[in-house]
């Protein structure tokens, strides 16, 4: 196929895909003004939140450390394949990061949570590709999910960046991350 | 506001940064001119790439939530309808992005489509079609949308999406070459016996 057929199929496509109804824009605006007078606000998880991946955090750091071996004999991290160290010790720096993020009042601080996030992203990407992430259906969607978050944290920008980090705490909301996270981390402490 | 105030209000025409600095001292008519002036294009970019009329309104309704009780972080370095669109892509990514990844693994693509027979008038053109926008990755079809249906530019998107101007060409160009692909059985040529 040509790229002149080719526009022409997407142009017959473009013309059904999704068309947007009628957008009317008064009646929207008073929708958005009686919105804004009851202030809704959707800040009430944060606590929670916090709270719960805080706990999360301690016992990653605790599942994660390695054992003390009697003189001779195998190690607790020799039993474990790296991919899931890797995993265990990726999970709960995420989690930090994550929680980290809505609390920091200092602009300056993006580079570094971009910074970090960079790191992680490269080892979700890695783990993403592992066999570990293919046997397992819970692990590979929650790496999946917290790419694409550690992806938006990895792009914050100076200036603007309270509403992206808005957004991105929105997102760890509506995917439930750390919920998930702590699923997935107790599975791994406990060898599943 | 009554929707009665609201239709009395004039609309002044840009420039927008006047009504960001009018907006950012709390003068509803400005909000209300910004608005005018962004809202329809994001709410079709919106439902676009969501496809979900209710969503779109909540999403739209978010954005501009946001976006004004936000404007004290605004500083003007990006266009006021670029940094409102940010947002606006932002929060219908992260609603869209689980559940499309979720169902492509419950619900494999298919790639055993019919033997080629028909043309881009097929009543099974406008399903295949959606299909198979649906099928590109996440990341070129946001491009793929917003630029081949609803005629962004590769500096807007990547203003917008937060990346290089090269990655959305990049993107659109692979788009484009999964298209072809899966929609091969449409194309004129291939209706020649």
């Amino acid at each position: 196929m040509n790229d002149s057929s080719l526009d022409q199929l997407i142009s017959a496509g473009a013309r059904d895909y999704r068309v947007p109804p009628p957008f009317d824009a008064a009646s929207h605006w008073h929708q958005l003004e009686q919105r804004r007078r009851r202030g809704v606000t959707r800040a009430w998880w944060r606590p929670l939140a916090f709270a719960a991946s805080l706990a999360l955090a301690f016992a990653l750091g605790r599942a994660t450390r390695p054992a003390a071996s009697p003189p001779g004999g195998p190690s607790v991290a020799a039993n474990t394949g790296a991919p899931v160290t890797m995993a265990a010790a990726l999970l709960g720096e995420s989690v930090i990061l994550l929680t980290s993020l809505p609390e920091a009042s200092t602009e300056g601080q993006d580079q570094r949570f971009a910074r970090e996030a960079g790191d992680l992203l490269a080892t979700t990407r890695l783990l993403l590709d592992s066999p570990e992430a293919q046997h397992s259906p819970a692990l590979a969607s929650l790496l999946d999910d917290l790419e694409l978050v550690l992806a938006q944290v990895a792009r914050l920008r100076e200036g603007e960046s309270r509403t992206e980090r808005e957004l991105i705490n929105d997102a760890v909301q509506q995917q439930d991350l750390v919920p998930r996270i702590r699923t997935v981390a107790a599975r791994l402490a406990a060898g599943d | 506001m009554t929707q009665a105030a609201i239709a009395h209000f004039h609309v002044p025409d840009p420039p927008a940064d006047d009504l960001v600095d009018r907006a950012r001292r709390g003068d509803r008519e400005a909000e209300y001119a910004l608005y005018r002036l962004h809202a329809p294009r994001i709410h079709r970019l919106v439902y676009r790439l969501c496809g979900d009329a209710a969503l779109t309104d909540d999403l739209l309704q978010d954005t501009f939530v946001r976006a004004f009780s936000r404007l004290g972080d605004f500083r003007g370095d990006a266009a006021f309808g670029t940094w409102v669109h940010r947002i606006a892509v932002n929060l219908t990514l992260n609603a869209r992005r689980s559940a499309d990844r979720r169902e492509r693994r419950i619900a494999p693509l298919r790639t055993d489509l019919a033997a080629p027979e028909s043309t881009a008038f097929d009543p099974d053109f406008p399903g295949a079609f959606a299909e198979a926008v649906d099928a590109l990755s996440p990341g070129q079809r946001e491009v793929f949308v917003m630029h081949a249906l609803e005629g962004y530019t590769h500096v807007e998107i990547a203003d917008i999406l937060g990346i290089s101007e090269g990655t959305s060409k990049g993107r659109l160009f692979h788009a484009r070459a999964r298209l072809r692909e899966l929609l091969a059985r449409f194309a004129p040529e291939t209706s020649h016996e």
